[in-house]
């Protein structure tokens, strides 16, 4: 997008670009559904929107960028915050890798991969992969037992071993010769290769963990990728430098990144005017301020499309909500488009919410075909109709008081709510705001009657259906538990074939819908990056699950 | 001498141990706990909570944790962060030391710009200079810290394209670089705190220029710098010095924000992201060691006032 374009014209290409989004995501993103294809080719998918990109890449320089605090465990296998990933996502690499487009790519450890039957994957891994020239590894050439090691770590059967639900379905790991991996599987398994590609799911290096006991050390962040970790402050920044020995030919480009910590958005938005900063990716609101002090800036439009936020029900500790009717007319009642607009300053800002989010196409209900959904469409005069029919026939005409909790930072996102509950059920909310910590354990120990929070998900159906709404489900926070919707939720993992998966994700999509497992409402926010005239090879993804900040092509002109 | 630092410094023991204790309890006594936040977005199954309680120590009964915490202690172990599992003691002590560099910068530009425009104020009482100089004073403590650093921040990026550098500089490697990066923070706290300490210079000074033995000194035909400098504002210092030491000793604590508006990694940031994520040993041993710094430069400030008057006796 151009500088100095005003209010509206921002608006219609944000619509063009939503439009593009769906569309490209159901053509593009459908390629992520587990094809167990060959290896996919990866140099489709890059755009340079660093400015001009018709000169040839120029090797040197320091690319400096930002990061929020790293208040997360350095451990990519413990971690459940992904800010550490910008150190993690340069220092080495996953078997595969997910393109911004999130197709299943040859940038990991494994150049090819097939599928001998419905259980059996087989990796063939990159030539001449070595470790980084650092102790313990001292430069070794990697092998398949090191993805053995690796993948097994995050099995651990422990509880800060955060991922190790994403392989339960791996009956074995082995190492078939130096070069070849073989995975076995209990049953099939269609999210396996997305989560091979997960964001956390990194190589390591084994003589690292024994030497250190654990990944927490900067020293123990050895791998086999494009940059070595040289300085690492948690509060302050993280320093890379080139990797001399990388596997790749001719890459890195950069001589180093310098990764600064900001805690706040001024000194961040300062520093990008000033030309401290490479590159940043900001939201909506901030845009033109930032670009207001340095007009040589160049936007790109992207979502964070793996946020959620949701009116939690309780449906084990507060009678009313075990009740379908009661929470039928909640979900009716929500006014979705006043929630998106409400959290993002504007209804075109942001996306709306459902079981499986609307920009992981084809698997997600489209925006469109949300609106045809009651307590989706409009207008609300209905909904609002049947909803209080429905709260009469549960035997609630006068409505209900509950108490509800959420944390200071998804205030934004109940507090809109509130009122209209009031006004439409005569359902009094008592909202307690608690300070972060104090409501993850409210929520996690299922303290909550109603809560508003919100999740960022990876781009898989498997994991919001899985975690947030099967009755097993690690994030299940609500107590839903309903076989039907079990079963449909397993079954869609089992099928590989990427349109019969999408038909049986969108159909699981609407029955959670119906039996309002969740009151989704708000989601996906637009943010844009912004990047310096003389940056080339950030890629930018269109819908921006996770920001994989991995800079191997990145130069700076 | 000696023994009065000696009584002092072992009365520090019991003080210390009160805030071990309060410090201990109060961040237990906070809603949420280490383990749902180590473990964010997961249900844990079975005895999985209990196991990792076992694991960093938190099942044994609280007054065993704070024995093991103190005796830790009392050999220079601060223990180790729950989330991350470093020392605690290596943890705190570069933010320390960044926070004390930018605590001591501001108290000095507090003191450089308030001397002597509260000398100016008091020999000028009633003057341009003194309405001038009381009208900073009111605005420096006004205005909040943390309001004019963001303006700064933001109108010297887009008028100037200028920013803080950006690259953090320990102590030890580039100390002049780190002066630089505190130099802005330094400043604003530095005119907030000098407008308190203006207006005390202001005040002791037309105290103490009224006394006896200046009109005595006045007499004998000295000139009126030498009255100033080397008689009025020894005496006046001694209200001056108590000020900017509670100051200095507040700003151990109290640079969050400001650390956070010019990102800067010191402590006050360290400490309250760790209360967010209840890393218990932390929020502990960053505690106890502001409480020995704000002890210290309190004894050095009882210290300082028997050279300012040598008829002060400590005791």
């Amino acid at each position: 997008m151009s500088r100095g374009t005003n209010y509206w014209e921002r608006v219609l290409r944000y619509q063009a670009s939503r439009r593009r989004t769906l569309a490209m995501g159901a053509a593009a993103a459908g390629a992520a559904a587990i094809s167990f294809a060959c290896g996919s080719s990866s140099d489709s998918s890059s755009n340079d929107n660093g400015g001009s990109s018709d000169g040839q890449p120029k090797s040197g320089g320091t690319l400096s960028v930002p990061a929020i605090p790293f208040v997360a465990v350095l451990d990519p296998h413990q971690a459940s915050q992904p800010n550490v990933l910008a150190i993690w996502h340069n220092v080495s690499h996953k078997l595969v890798e997910v393109d911004e487009d999130l197709r299943i790519t040859d940038e990991g450890a494994a150049q090819s991969w097939e599928q001998a039957d419905d259980v059996t994957l087989i990796f063939k891994l990159h030539d001449g992969i070595t470790f980084q020239d650092v102790d313990p590894a001292n430069g070794r050439a990697f092998t398949a037992d090191d993805v053995v090691y690796s993948l097994e770590r995050i099995k651990t059967p422990e509880a800060r071993f955060a991922r190790r639900t994403q392989f339960e379905q791996i009956e074995r790991i082995e190492a078939v010769d130096d070069k070849t991996v073989r995975l076995t599987l209990k049953e099939p398994y269609a999210p396996i290769l997305m989560y091979l590609g997960s964001m956390y799911n990194m190589l390591v290096c084994p003589e690292a963990v024994e030497k250190y006991g654990s990944l927490e050390r900067p020293e123990s962040n050895v791998g086999i990728g494009p940059f070595i970790l040289k300085e690492y402050n948690k509060e302050s920044h993280a320093t890379l430098v080139k990797n001399p020995n990388y596997w790749r030919e001719g890459l890195p480009y950069l001589d180093g990144i310098e990764i600064t910590v900001f805690a706040d958005a001024a000194p961040r938005h300062a520093a990008l005017r000033a030309g401290q900063l490479h590159f940043s990716t900001e939201e909506i609101r901030y845009v033109q301020d930032v670009l207001r002090g340095n007009p040589n800036l160049t936007q790109t439009e992207t979502y964070l499309g793996g946020l959620m936020y949701e009116f939690g029900m309780n449906q084990k500790t507060f009678e009313p909500f075990a009740d379908l009717r009661v929470r039928k007319a909640i979900h009716l009642v929500i006014d979705r488009d006043e929630m998106v607009a409400a959290k993002w300053g504007a209804r075109e800002n942001g996306l709306l919410a459902a079981p499986v989010p609307p920009p992981l196409q084809p698997y997600g209900l489209t925006e469109e075909e949300l609106y045809e959904i009651p307590g989706y469409r409009k207008p609300k005069d209905e909904d609002i109709a049947e909803a209080k029919k429905l709260m009469e026939a549960a035997g609630y005409p006068d409505g209900f008081k509950v108490e509800a909790k959420t944390a200071d930072q998804y205030l934004p996102d109940i507090e809109p709510l509130i009122p209209v509950l009031r006004e439409h059920l005569k359902i009094d909310i008592d909202l307690n705001v608690l300070e972060w910590g104090a409501f993850k354990q409210a929520e996690a120990t299922g303290e909550t009657l109603a809560f508003g929070t919100g999740y960022l998900v990876e781009p898989e159906p498997d994991a919001t259906l899985r975690l947030l709404h099967h009755s097993a489900g690690s994030r299940n926070y609500v107590g839903f538990a309903d076989p039907e919707a079990d079963r449909m939720i397993e079954a869609q993992a089992r099928e590989y074939d990427e349109e019969a998966r999408a038909q049986l994700t969108k159909e699981a999509a609407r029955y959670l819908i119906d039996q309002v497992a969740h009151a989704w409402h708000g989601g996906a926010v637009t943010n844009y990056r912004v990047i310096q005239p003389n940056v080339h090879g950030v890629v930018t993804p269109t819908a921006n699950f996770y920001d994989r900040q991995d800079y191997t092509r990145v130069w700076i002109g | 001498m000696h023994k009065l630092l000696l009584q002092r410094l072992l009365l520090l023991i019991p003080t210390l141990l009160l805030v071990s204790i309060a410090v201990f309890g109060m961040v237990r006594a906070v809603p949420g706990d280490v383990i749902s936040i180590l473990l964010a977005e997961q249900k844990l199954a079975g005895n999985e909570r209990e196991e990792l309680a076992a694991k960093l120590g938190l099942d044994k009964p609280i007054v065993i944790q704070y024995v093991d915490w103190v005796s830790g202690v009392v050999r220079g172990d601060l223990g180790e962060s729950l989330f991350t599992g470093h020392p605690v003691r290596e943890d705190i002590s570069e933010k320390f030391k960044v926070t004390a560099f930018l605590a001591i910068l501001a108290t000095i530009i507090s003191l450089v710009i308030a001397i002597p425009i509260g000398a100016i104020a008091a020999l000028r009482q009633g003057s341009i200079l003194d309405y001038f100089s009381r009208s900073f004073a009111l605005l420096g403590i006004s205005l909040p810290n943390f309001w004019v650093g963001v303006a700064i921040i933001m109108y010297g990026s887009l008028w100037f394209r200028y920013a803080p550098p950006l690259r953090y500089a320990s102590v030890e490697s580039d100390p002049l670089l780190l002066a630089r990066q505190l130099f802005l923070p330094a400043l604003v706290l530095g005119w907030s705190m000098a407008g308190v300490v203006m207006r005390m210079v202001r005040t002791a000074l037309l105290e103490v220029l009224r006394d006896d033995y200046i009109r005595t000194a006045r007499a004998k035909g000295l000139r009126e710098r030498v009255i100033l400098w080397r008689h009025a504002m020894k005496n006046a210092m001694i209200p001056v010095i108590t000020i900017s030491g509670i100051q200095l000793a507040a700003l151990f604590g109290g640079t969050v924000v400001i650390e956070s508006v010019f990102n800067i990694p010191g402590v006050g940031r360290l400490l309250v992201e760790s209360v967010a994520l209840r890393d218990y040993p932390v929020v502990q041993g960053i505690a106890l060691v502001m409480t020995v710094l704000v002890l210290l430069v309190n004894l050095a400030v009882d210290i300082s006032y028997r050279y300012l008057d040598p008829r002060i006796r400590l005791s």
